[in-house]
């Protein structure tokens, strides 16, 4: 886990350099708190049956007054800065401890802070040392998480399957134009042997687009990655005739984009999920119960509420018989429901089926 | 009609659908019960008797969209239920000649409202012109990948076009929509809808639906080269296997797509890519990857690919030629707009865009 709000050398940072100056890029409120939140619930709450999480790692470079999941800040110890030395030194045990059992591990990466990009597929995250004046090149406090995906997807040590969240944006950093190429960028030597199973990578913004935050809270893409896991928002049961609610790959991929779209637009701004890397079924988290559902049911506006009753029922059993009181606010679980709407005078019924999955379903009545 | 067990009713599945004649397979339909739990695997079925109950039916179809519907099976009774693809509508192209125009003639009758003009196209194509949409398609044999220049307020852009130069010139036309802001947003190129099997794709790439759209594409290179001669849908069909990492099993598809299309680059470049994993074969890859660098590219996807594999080349002996193609290339890509499908870039106010058609490689 990676998270970055704080740059030393950027606009904003506590020693911002010449080089800092000319990236334009000022400071985060919400990457590094982003991150902690994601190694906590990994902590605390990540489900797998057979493979419970065995190490965590996490590197965090958070801005003055920034909250870290309290979890994590009382474990962090030594020097737990995002920058470059640490980072290398970081993926390099990574690799080790995942490659000791890679046919049985699961691999997990979620990194946040300012990215850029110099193609379409690519994600580098920029570093708490980015534009650091000692250094020749400007981006060597910068890490090439396509780069790093690929070279852990090709390497014969590494884990069959591994899970890749990469939050930030992906603009082409206006100096772009001005460089042949740039260099210094943290990359590890990619094999050529072949991929592994599994290794789905989200990245939190398509090619080109910005990844937005709620200041000093978190991110979209985390907010909607978090209640997707801890609400069960993005799980469904994946097995034929099994109960459990699973978080997979799939299910990640449909839920994912459309959540963040969401959030976005009650932002007001645009942010689309693209779904890459080896996107091959896999379980990633279990749910200990199934998500549970917002459900609101109001008659409209234009008729008289007192002349309408519902009957709901859900597997047989029945949660409201003949009621009468508008409008219905309940938590129900996800699931197929069926509604018998009711009314007086004069006297009529009206059957419906109802697909309820969360987050909330409102339906006005008559439907 | 009524079932002998009246504990159960029968629930009858169709799928108004065309991917089943695309990709050769049935398409699986999954039935969950109202627990939301899989009451069996995905099947392959379309009759199914149940205990008396609510279930949602789904089936992935060609919009890119797991089309759901709830159906209430009841005791003894056949219930039926028709899944069906939820397609963006999109107007037809004319069936005559005569409609479609080339640029020159569209320059004398367009008129420039608010949304976006279309400036200039490649020689080799026409344009048939509808309120909302361009309807692109070839009028001579292609000799590179087509592109349009667009104008809106002072943006000025230039987009690949994936159109193909089959036998069937009214089936492999691409839709470009007029009326979208584009300074805000890449131009809104598509695949025509009645390229049924390509423009299926397009959508499971655009949604990032690889899985199901991977059982699609082997089978989709196959048909769209030998049967439709639609190589420009062809190379969606590898773009989508290089994602999911199963390229190299129809690497001699590959191989017979740059044979055939020269003028279509992106397949060099995923050729490229998988001999470049190969220290043997890597002198071919770097002249697939070089020759790729000097034509248009149809895909932002395999211009970026080819970036990327000629700036992290396996060997760290300097090559004169890779240089120049990274050169030329690194020119290019602080201009494309990396959130389009297809290689758009904007152009400098001061170019010609009225230029001939050559000026627009």
């Amino acid at each position: 886990m990676i998270g970055v709000s704080a740059y030393e050398f950027l606009l904003g940072g506590a020693n911002c350099s010449p080089q800092g100056r000319v990236l334009d890029i000022g400071q985060l409120s919400a990457a590094a708190r982003s991150a902690s939140e994601f190694a906590a619930w990994l902590m605390n709450d990540y489900h797998r049956t057979d493979l419970p999480l065995r190490s965590l790692r996490v590197l965090l470079s958070p801005s003055p007054g920034e909250t870290i999941a309290p979890s994590i800040e009382r474990l962090l110890t030594g020097d737990w800065r995002a920058t470059r030395e640490n980072v290398e030194a970081m993926f390099a045990g990574f690799m080790a401890a995942v490659g000791a059992h890679k046919d049985k591990n699961v691999a997990i990466v979620y990194v946040a802070g300012h990215g850029v990009q110099f193609s379409s597929s690519g994600a580098v995250l920029l570093l708490n040392d980015i534009a650091d004046p000692s250094r020749v090149n400007l981006f060597n406090g910068a890490v090439d998480m396509r780069s790093m995906h690929n070279a852990m997807n090709n390497d014969q040590t590494s884990p069959q399957t591994q899970f890749w969240f990469v939050d930030m944006c992906r603009g082409a950093p206006g100096i772009a134009s001005e460089y042949e190429k740039l260099s210094g960028v943290l990359e590890f030597d990619k094999h050529r042997s072949s991929s592994v199973r599994t290794s789905p990578l989200f990245l939190s913004a398509s090619s080109g687009q910005s990844a937005f935050a709620r200041p000093n809270h978190l991110t979209l893409f985390c907010e909607a990655l978090l209640r997707g896991l801890r609400e069960g928002h993005a799980a469904r049961p994946e097995k034929p005739r099994n109960s459990t609610w699973h978080v997979s790959v799939s299910s990640l991929v449909d839920y994912l984009p459309d959540a963040v779209q969401d959030l976005a637009e009650t932002e007001n701004v645009e942010q689309m999920v693209e779904p890459t890397g080896k996107v091959v079924p896999e379980v990633f988290h279990e749910c200990l119960r199934p998500p549970e559902v917002d459900l609101t049911l109001s008659i409209h506006p234009s008729r008289n509420s007192a002349n309408h009753t519902a009957t709901i029922e859900h597997a047989g059993k029945v949660l409201y018989r003949d009621h009468g009181v508008w409008p219905i606010n309940t938590k129900v679980t996800a699931g197929l429901y069926t509604l018998d709407f009711m009314t007086l005078y004069p006297p009529g019924t009206d059957k419906h089926c109802l697909d309820l999955h969360p987050p909330r379903i409102a339906e006005e009545l008559p439907l | 009609m009524m079932l002998a067990d009246a504990k159960t009713g029968e629930l009858q599945v169709k799928l108004k659908s065309k991917l089943k004649s695309y990709c050769g397979e049935e398409i699986s339909v999954e039935i969950r019960d109202s627990n939301l739990i899989l009451v069996m695997p995905a099947s392959t079925k379309r009759n199914f008797e149940l205990p008396v109950g609510l279930y949602q039916v789904s089936a992935l179809l060609e919009d890119g969209k797991r089309t759901k519907m709830v159906v209430h099976v009841t005791s003894g009774q056949i219930i039926s239920v028709e899944l069906k693809p939820n397609l963006p509508a999109q107007p037809r192209p004319s069936r005559e000649d005569s409609d479609f125009h080339s640029i020159a003639q569209l320059r004398q009758s367009q008129s420039f409202g608010t949304g976006a003009a279309l400036l200039n196209t490649s020689s080799d194509v026409a344009v048939y012109t509808v309120d909302s949409h361009w309807i692109v398609r070839h009028s001579k044999k292609i000799t590179q990948v087509p592109v349009a220049i667009l104008r809106f307020g002072q943006s000025l852009i230039q987009v690949s076009l994936p159109i193909s130069a089959g036998d069937h010139h009214f089936s492999v036309t691409c839709h470009v929509k007029r009326h979208v802001n584009l300074e805000l947003k890449p131009p809104a190129v598509n695949i025509s809808n009645l390229r049924g099997i390509a423009s299926a794709m397009e959508r499971m790439l655009e949604s990032g639906l690889f899985e199901p759209a991977t059982q699609l594409a082997s089978h989709a290179m196959i048909v769209l080269l030998d049967k439709y001669r639609d190589p420009t849908g062809a190379v969606i069909a590898a773009l989508i296997l290089y994602k999911v990492g199963k390229l190299e099993s129809q690497r001699e598809l590959l191989e017979l797509m740059v044979h055939r299309f020269d003028w279509l680059p992106d397949s060099k470049i995923l050729l490229a890519f998988l001999l470049a994993r190969k220290s043997e074969e890597l002198d071919r890859a770097l002249t697939l990857a070089c020759q790729a660098s000097t034509q248009r590219i149809l895909f932002t996807e395999t211009f970026s690919i080819l970036l990327d594999l000629l700036r992290y080349w396996p060997e760290d002996s300097e090559s004169s030629l890779r240089n120049e193609s990274l050169s030329r290339l690194g020119r290019r890509a602080p201009l494309v707009d990396w959130r389009s499908t297809y290689l758009c870039e904007r152009l400098p106010e001061d170019h010609d865009a009225e230029a001939p058609a050559a000026a627009c490689t």
